[in-house]
């Protein structure tokens, strides 16, 4: 029996070829173990466009955007992966590959794979980095608190806030710790405390927990979140042995929720004991001013002239006392001179007085108008003459005269 | 001295006092009048540290009040 052959078109035959495939129960649901290469992440719709091969054979493979979206880690060449899907053509291209609808990494799980690709990235960005840090207030007025209700965290974040530091206000925003709606709500909180500006330093943290627990504080929207905050963060996420993404980026890492209380504030009893040693500072200064005040006024009321002050008048007699002796010792000086003076001028005078002459035996002679005689033409033979000697006169006539001639 | 000034306010103040009173610098009128400035701050800090209480709220009402400001 012969049959016309049927021409079929090249969708036709790729839409029959498809629907073996789909209709064949072995390939609705495989699991497939093998390497990734070809990689690639399309942006735009988020579809993963990947090979898998092992050492012989290689299979092309699509993962679409809502079951990638699922996936905490990034996939990449030469990752080992177990793969859940099933296989189908592309009918455009007639090309057959597998659907990939679930992914774990082979070997290591795939929340740790997806920590340590976080860790790497935001590490890279510089997010860890500590000149990022911001420094936590000495003092701060307002705590946030981000945690959930109803755990042990917020109990015990309270209580040791009340103890050591009641001076501050708690200002406390409840969250989900865990679970899908976790992520978003923490992020969410982190905003409102930056918008209303209402904390000077939040306190972001749960208690203890499995690693699936702790996941939200590994999301990367959370790490961003606690990065952009103006608000400075201490993380608090389960035990001292945990680590966390967050713990990472926030400005200081608690081992606890309880340290993190402990982290954020100060010990009020041991600012009462430094604010009693400032009052006994300012007790010392003031005492230790007065000292130095009492002090100089010893030295300048001990000194010689305070003590006796009659010395000090006696001092001032003996002054004016060698003053006018100086005084009365000039003037006499004075006198003295004076007197010298005049003795010589007076021993002068004498020199030049006849009557010393006639002391020396010398005679005056007068005539008898007492015209003193004291050239031969006044003296003729016979005039009455007197003589005058030192001690008396007498009288005497001429009866000689003799001229000489030179 | 503002009794409404935060502790950390207080206590900076209170430091900065006992700085210049121990530094000797100040005249005597000078250095009773820090004493007494002190001493009232000391008494601020240590009565604010005795008698807090601790409040709580919840960040709810900081976006009430908020809301009642931006209206």
């Amino acid at each position: 029996m012969a049959h016309a052959p049927v021409m079929l078109s090249v969708t036709q035959l790729n839409t029959y070829i498809k629907s073996q495939f789909d209709g064949d129960e072995n390939l609705i649901n495989v699991f497939l173990s093998g390497e990734i290469s070809n990689f690639t992440n399309h942006y735009k719709s988020g579809h993963f466009y990947l090979s898998l091969k092992d050492d012989k054979s290689v299979i092309r493979a699509v993962m679409f955007a809502q079951n990638a979206r699922r996936l905490r880690f990034m996939p990449q060449d030469g990752m080992k992966v177990i793969v859940r899907g099933r296989v189908s053509v592309y009918e455009a291209t007639g090309q057959y590959q597998l659907y990939i609808e679930e992914m774990q990494p082979d070997g290591l799980g795939a929340l740790n794979l997806a920590f340590e690709q976080l860790k790497t990235k935001l590490e890279a960005e510089g997010l860890f980095a500590a000149d990022r840090k911001k420094p936590l207030p000495k003092f701060p007025e307002r705590i946030g608190v981000i945690t959930s209700p109803t755990g042990a965290a917020v109990h015990d974040i309270t209580t040791i806030l009340a103890r050591r530091y009641p001076l501050a206000q708690v200002v406390f925003c409840p969250v989900l710790v865990q679970g899908a709606g976790a992520a978003p709500q923490i992020v969410d909180a982190l905003e409102r405390f930056n918008r209303l500006k209402c904390a000077d330093v939040i306190i972001l943290g749960r208690g203890g927990g499995s690693l699936e627990d702790l996941w939200p504080f590994n999301e990367e929207s959370v790490a961003r979140a606690v990065a952009a905050s103006r608000i400075p963060i201490i993380s608090a996420v389960g035990h001292e042995t945990d680590f966390t993404i967050c713990d990472f980026v926030a400005d200081l890492r608690a081992p606890t929720p309880s340290a993190a209380a402990e982290l954020a504030v100060p010990d009020s009893v041991e600012l009462m004991d430094a604010v009693q040693y400032s009052a006994v500072l300012l007790k010392q200064g003031v005492s230790t001013k007065l000292d130095d005040l009492r002090q100089r006024l010893g030295t300048v009321t001990a000194s010689y002239s305070f003590r006796r002050p009659q010395d000090l008048i006696e001092l001032q007699r003996i002054r004016a006392d060698r003053l006018s002796a100086r005084l009365s010792a000039g003037l006499s000086q004075k006198l003295t001179g004076v007197r010298a003076e005049l003795c010589s001028a007076s021993g002068k005078l004498n020199a030049l007085s006849p009557l010393a002459t006639l002391s020396r035996g010398y005679s005056i002679v007068y005539k008898e108008n007492h015209q003193p005689i004291s050239k031969i033409a006044q003296a003729q033979i016979g005039d009455q003459i007197s003589v005058l000697l030192q001690d008396g006169s007498f009288g005497c006539v001429i009866n000689s005269r003799e001229e000489t001639h030179e | 001295m503002n009794k409404n000034m935060t502790f950390e306010a207080a206590m900076g103040k209170l430091e900065e006092i006992v700085n210049k009173l121990e530094s000797g610098n100040e005249s005597l009128e000078g250095s009773l009048k820090l004493f007494e400035e002190g001493s009232a701050l000391a008494s601020l800090c240590y009565g604010k540290l005795q008698n807090a209480e601790q409040k709580i709220k919840q960040i709810s009402e900081f976006e009430e009040a908020d809301g009642d400001k931006n209206v």
